[in-house]
C-alpha cells in the first residue's frame, strides 16, 4: 500500500483540541458493524491464531456461565461479514445447522448454533479467529459489568489473563487520574445504559516504539526495551502511533456486552506526511502531562519524539 | 482493607466483633466505647467454629451493622470472604492482620504467584524476574500484579 492510501485508511485519533484528557468520547455508531477488514486481514488473523496457539492462557479467558453470550457474539459478527463482505464469506444456515465459510482461508465450518458442542473451540474464540479485532465479553449484574470472556492478542500493555473476572472499575483502576470527577463511575454508568441496536465507538491512542501488535504485559520485557533506543533522528521509523477503533454493542438475549478492539498503527513518518496532523499532534504531546504520558508509556522518549516533530514541521 | 490499626466507626446501628483466640484484646477498646455509646454489638471469638456458624451469624444481621475482624492472615481472609460472600461490602467492615501479611504477587511475565508480605520489589520464584508489586488486585486470583521495569 502507497503513504496516501496508508494515511487515508488511518484511523485519526484526534479531535479538534490542541488537548488530550482522558473522557468519554464514544459517538454512535453509524453504520453498526462490529468488524471491519483492512489489507493486512490475512497478516493479522494469522499471527492471532499463531500467539492463541503457543499462548491460549494469556489471549483466551471465559467463565463458563458466558456462553449463551458468546453465541451471540458469533450471530452478530457472522452476520456482519457475509452482510457487508458477500465475496469473502458466506453462510448457510438449515434451521440451527450452520455452514459458515472463511473464503480467504478456504475454510469451511459446519456447526449447531447454540450449542458448544458442535465446536471445537468456544464460540467467541471461534469466531475471533476470523476477524482482525479482539473481542472482549462484559456481562452486567448487580449494578456492574465484569470481565467475564475475551479473545485478545493484540493488547495494550494490559493482561486478560490477570483482569479477567474484574469488575470495570477495578480493571482501570491503575489509570491515573482514571477517577478524577468520578469518570470511572460516569463511563460505567454510560456503558450499561447502553442499548441493543444503538452500538458506540471511540479511538483511543498511544505511542509504541517498535510495530509489533502484541505488546502483552506477559511481553514487556522485551518490547518495552526499543523505548530505550528512541532518538530523534530514529523516531520517524521506529515509533509508532497506535490507534484502536473501540466498538460497544449490547446483547440484547444475555444483556452483555461486546467490546471489539481494532489495532492499527502507523509510523510516524507516515502520519506527519499530513501537516494539520503533524501540528496538532505536536501541540498534544507537547502539552501533554506527565501521569498520562507515563501510563501511556511514552514518558522515555517523549522529549526525543517532539525533537523529531519539531525538525518536521520546520521542514515544511 | 486490610490494616496495621483499627478505628472506632461513629454513627453505626451495630457492631459485630470477630476474632481469633490470640488477638480477643485487640478489640476490647472498641467493645468497651460500643458499650459507652449505648450501640448494640456481638461479640465473637472464633476458635472451632465451622463456616457455616459464621455465615448465619453474618445472615442474620440487618442493614447497618459494622464488621471488625481482627486476628492472623488466614483467619482474617477466612472471615471477610464468608462476610462479603453474606452480602458485607468493604466499606462495612475493618480488618486488622497481627502477624505476617501472606499476599500474593503475580509475575507479569509467567504469571507465577510469589508470596510476599510488605516488599516493594521481589525476585520472581519460578522466572527469576524482577517485579514491583502494585495495588492492582484481581480478586478471581486473590492476588496482586507484579510489574517487571525494563
Amino acid at each position: 500500500m502507497n503513504s496516501m492510501a496508508d494515511l487515508r485508511a488511518f484511523p485519526y485519533p484526534f479531535g479538534d483540541s490542541d488537548v488530550y484528557r482522558y473522557s468519554n468520547n464514544a459517538i454512535p455508531l453509524d453504520p453498526p458493524n462490529p468488524i471491519e477488514l483492512t489489507d493486512s486481514y490475512f497478516d493479522e488473523i494469522s499471527l492471532k491464531r499463531e500467539l492463541l496457539t503457543k499462548h491460549p492462557e494469556r489471549c483466551y479467558h471465559s467463565a463458563p456461565h458466558t456462553l449463551d453470550a458468546q453465541w451471540e457474539v458469533v450471530d452478530l459478527i457472522i452476520d456482519n461479514l457475509v452482510t457487508h463482505y458477500p465475496d469473502r464469506f458466506e453462510l448457510e444456515k438449515k434451521d440451527d445447522e450452520w455452514v459458515f465459510s472463511n473464503v480467504q482461508t478456504n475454510e469451511n465450518i459446519t456447526f449447531t448454533f447454540g450449542d458448544s458442542t458442535s465446536l471445537k473451540i468456544e464460540p467467541l474464540d471461534f469466531i475471533g479467529r476470523h476477524v482482525q479485532e479482539d473481542l472482549l465479553l462484559m456481562m452486567q449484574r448487580d449494578g456492574n459489568l465484569f470481565l467475564d470472556a475475551g479473545q485478545l492478542c493484540f493488547p495494550a500493555n494490559w493482561s486478560l489473563y490477570f483482569d479477567a473476572g474484574m469488575s470495570f472499575k477495578e480493571i482501570h483502576s491503575p489509570i491515573p487520574g482514571f477517577k478524577d470527577q468520578s469518570l470511572d463511575d460516569r463511563i460505567l454508568q454510560f456503558l450499561m445504559r447502553i442499548e441493543a441496536g444503538s452500538p458506540w465507538w471511540r479511538k483511543n491512542w498511544s505511542l509504541l516504539a517498535g510495530n509489533r501488535l502484541d505488546t502483552s504485559l506477559e511481553t514487556f520485557a522485551d518490547w518495552g526495551q526499543a523505548r530505550k533506543r528512541v532518538t530523534k533522528e530514529n523516531a520517524g521509523e521506529l515509533v509508532h502511533l497506535r490507534v484502536e477503533v473501540q466498538k460497544l454493542f449490547r446483547l440484547p438475549k444475555s444483556n452483555g456486552i461486546l467490546f471489539t478492539i481494532h489495532s492499527h498503527m502507523l509510523p510516524l513518518e507516515k502520519f506527519v506526511q499530513h501537516p494539520p496532523w503533524l501540528e496538532k499532534f505536536y501541540s498534544i504531546l507537547d502539552e501533554l502531562p506527565d501521569f498520562i504520558a507515563g501510563y501511556k508509556g511514552i514518558s522515555l522518549y517523549r522529549k526525543q519524539v517532539l525533537e523529531y516533530l519539531e525538525e518536521e514541521m520546520r521542514k515544511r | 482493607m486490610i490494616r496495621k490499626e483499627l478505628s472506632f466507626s461513629k454513627g453505626k446501628r451495630k457492631f459485630l466483633f470477630c476474632a481469633d483466640s490470640t488477638e480477643e484484646k485487640s478489640l476490647h477498646d472498641f467493645v468497651h466505647q460500643a458499650m459507652e455509646e449505648g450501640i448494640q454489638f456481638d461479640f465473637h471469638i472464633v476458635g472451632e467454629e465451622p463456616d457455616s456458624f459464621l455465615d448465619m451469624w453474618f445472615n442474620q444481621q440487618k442493614m447497618g451493622s459494622y464488621l471488625y475482624i481482627s486476628g492472623g492472615w488466614d483467619f482474617v481472609n477466612r472471615v471477610k470472604k464468608i462476610a462479603l460472600a453474606a452480602g458485607f461490602s468493604h466499606e462495612e467492615m475493618q480488618m486488622k492482620v497481627t502477624g505476617p501479611f501472606k499476599k500474593k504477587l503475580i509475575c507479569c511475565t509467567c504469571h507465577a504467584g510469589n508470596p510476599i508480605e510488605d516488599e516493594a520489589y521481589i525476585t520472581c520464584r519460578n522466572c527469576g524476574a524482577e517485579l514491583e508489586a502494585s495495588t492492582h488486585y484481581s480478586p478471581r486470583l486473590e492476588a496482586y500484579l507484579g510489574y517487571v521495569s525494563i
